[in-house]
């Protein structure tokens, strides 16, 4: 099984998954504790019309998806601050506008709607180099916003108006955060497939908060769950012989099952 | 000078005795030498005693600040009657050697004998400028949730280290005010200047937690929050905070398992290791016990005699507002009365 380590599509998805297993936890926590899910949904739901577009004009898939990523953030952001709308509602309307227009353009330019949702099934095997650099430079983002921005964070996590109390742009912050969570969802998506987004960005998360005891605890224990179960999902996947994404999962899964709860007294 | 009763050296004009060894002199004017012994007791921990003064001159404004040092016998050069009768009332022992029917400082015409020893504490050190408030000035704010006209024309100045209790029935716009002031609401007219600028300073701002939320935020975290930047000793704030609060020994536990009352003096802890200037709290005390309510009561007076920054408390609270010597402005119809 050690032989296939050296062979470079191999080490390269081993690689990816490291960088994304041990990073991507932390943008996971922010999704859950700042109440995002529905916005990773709408990101999920801009990859069919990312497909859509690339294939109907015949461009690239990566830029066209993330071009549609950047624009749907900054209408959610935009929808949610100046509409009247939270985040969690102007993220369904664009949900909604995202596969309403897949389905108009897919119909129209008539682009074969399987290959559009083939985008849905990435795998790490399909890295390169150039998008093993991508994750590479999107986790050391994710850990030095975290690291250097800790204590907007921190306020944002505890009480978003505190935070503006404070003086703090809380608005910048909360910008940087939606677009290194979106931007994790959709490198997650394009190259390690739909089912590995909860594993890697939000599995850990949930164990971590199972255990910790501080904001700190909670994660340094997410990354180390998501590096944990990626690494032992993937070694478990080349000596099963089975898809990585799953075997990834269900490390996981099991870990979430076999952790128990921390008591808290109160 | 060996004794209180000696004549003062040159150039001093006050000097504090621990029974009949001097541990502090000043030359300075007005009340100030009476605000530096203060400091000096508060920063250099007990004495023997008995507490002893020689005051150069003493009025009745300084005849409070004396009475509040804990001193037990003065000695003055010049007093007033009104000195002697309040001295007299709080049993201290007077030596003068000239009597005056009052001193002609424009201070003692601000002082009243009937005033409590804080009231007029608080009064004079802000005459001091010895507050860590700041102005606060809104002007003619109006707001409306759509149709409805919440706010009117409504103006308030606080003084620096002013201290004032918000009430209001339910939907007055009390909480919409507090959310004006920190910025999180825009005001349809009007504008509000902190220390005269519209530019807005942190603020500490407490409002109520009543849910239990699944995030493991510890005591000692929330202290941290508030903390400014470039705090050097972040641990040593954070202790002082927390003990202050008498939340120390919960600095491990997770906030959001904490009762309603061990979370409000968490997140006053976390208030006061912020420093800040002004301090606004939105119904403090809403669904504490009565021991936490007079704990939180007294947290609160103590930051209006010693820090003394700028104040306002939005309060239903019967108990609160019987223990905070504030004044209670109320809104009404939109407007303050």
């Amino acid at each position: 099984m050690f032989d296939l380590l050296l062979l470079p599509p191999i080490y390269r998805a081993l690689l990816t998954l490291m960088f994304a297993g041990s990073t991507f936890p932390l943008a996971g926590v922010m999704v859950l504790r700042l109440n995002l899910m529905q916005l990773r949904y709408t990101l999920m739901h801009g990859l069919l019309l990312g497909g859509a577009l690339s294939l109907a004009l015949d461009l690239p898939s990566l830029p066209v998806y993330l071009a549609v990523c950047v624009l749907t953030v900054l209408l959610v952001l935009h929808m949610s601050r100046s509409g009247g709308m939270n985040m969690g509602i102007s993220s369904s309307f664009m949900m909604v506008m995202a596969v309403a227009l897949a389905a108009v353009i897919t119909q129209v330019a008539d682009v074969p709607s399987k290959d559009t949702l083939e985008l849905l099934w990435g795998s790490p095997f399909t890295v390169r180099w150039p998008e093993l650099a991508a994750f590479a430079l999107l986790s050391v983002a994710i850990v030095l916003f975290t690291i250097l921005d800790w204590r907007t964070v921190n306020l944002m996590f505890f009480d978003r108006d505190v935070a503006i109390s404070t003086g703090r742009n809380v608005r910048a912050h909360e910008t940087v955060m939606v677009f290194l969570i979106a931007f994790s969802v959709a490198m997650s998506m394009r190259f390690v497939g739909a089912l590995l987004i909860d594993a890697l960005l939000l599995l850990p998360a949930v164990i971590a908060l199972k255990r910790a005891t501080s904001v700190r605890n909670l994660f340094i224990t997410a990354s180390l769950a998501g590096l944990g179960t990626a690494v032992s999902g993937f070694m478990l996947s080349l000596f099963f012989d089975l898809p990585p994404s799953s075997m990834i999962a269900l490390a996981s899964a099991i870990l979430y099952i076999v952790v128990p709860k921390r008591r808290v007294a109160g | 000078m060996s004794g209180y009763l000696d004549a003062l050296d040159k150039g001093v004009s006050l000097a504090l005795f621990d029974g009949g060894r001097v541990i502090f002199t000043s030359g300075g004017k007005w009340l100030h030498p009476l605000f530096e012994a203060e400091e000096f007791l508060r920063s250099s921990g007990s004495f023997a005693g008995p507490l002893c003064l020689h005051d150069s001159i003493s009025g009745l404004a300084a005849a409070f600040l004396t009475i509040r040092l804990g001193v037990s016998k003065v000695n003055i050069d010049m007093v007033s009657d009104l000195a002697l009768e309040l001295y007299a009332k709080h049993g201290i022992e007077v030596h003068y050697t000239k009597r005056v029917e009052r001193i002609k400082c424009i201070t003692e015409t601000l002082i009243r004998p009937d005033m409590s020893l804080e009231e007029a504490y608080r009064l004079l050190r802000k005459k001091a400028d010895l507050t860590s408030g700041l102005s606060l000035r809104l002007e003619h704010l109006s707001f409306s949730y759509g149709d409805r006209r919440l706010l009117e024309d409504v103006d308030l100045y606080l003084e620096k280290g002013d201290a004032v209790i918000l009430e209001g029935d339910n939907g007055s716009g009390k909480s919409t005010l507090l959310r004006l002031i920190l910025g999180l609401e825009r005001p349809d007219g009007g504008r509000i200047l902190f220390d005269g600028e519209t530019r807005r300073p942190p603020i500490g701002y407490i409002r109520q937690f009543s849910d239990r939320q699944n995030f493991p935020f510890t005591s000692w975290e929330v202290v941290a929050l508030g903390l400014p930047d470039g705090v050097k000793d972040r641990r040593a704030e954070i202790e002082l905070a927390l003990r202050r609060c008498g939340v120390y020994h919960l600095k491990d536990r997770c906030f959001f398992s904490l009762s309603g009352g061990e979370m409000a003096k968490v997140n006053l802890a976390r208030v006061l290791a912020s420093k800040a200037r002004l301090l606004l709290f939105d119904e403090p005390v809403a669904s504490l016990d009565r021991d936490s309510r007079i704990a939180f009561a007294d947290i609160m007076t103590s930051l209006s005699v010693t820090e003394m920054p700028t104040m306002i408390i939005v309060n239903h609270d019967r108990l609160l507002r019987e223990a905070l010597p504030w004044p209670v402005r109320r809104l009404e119809g939109g407007r303050l009365v």
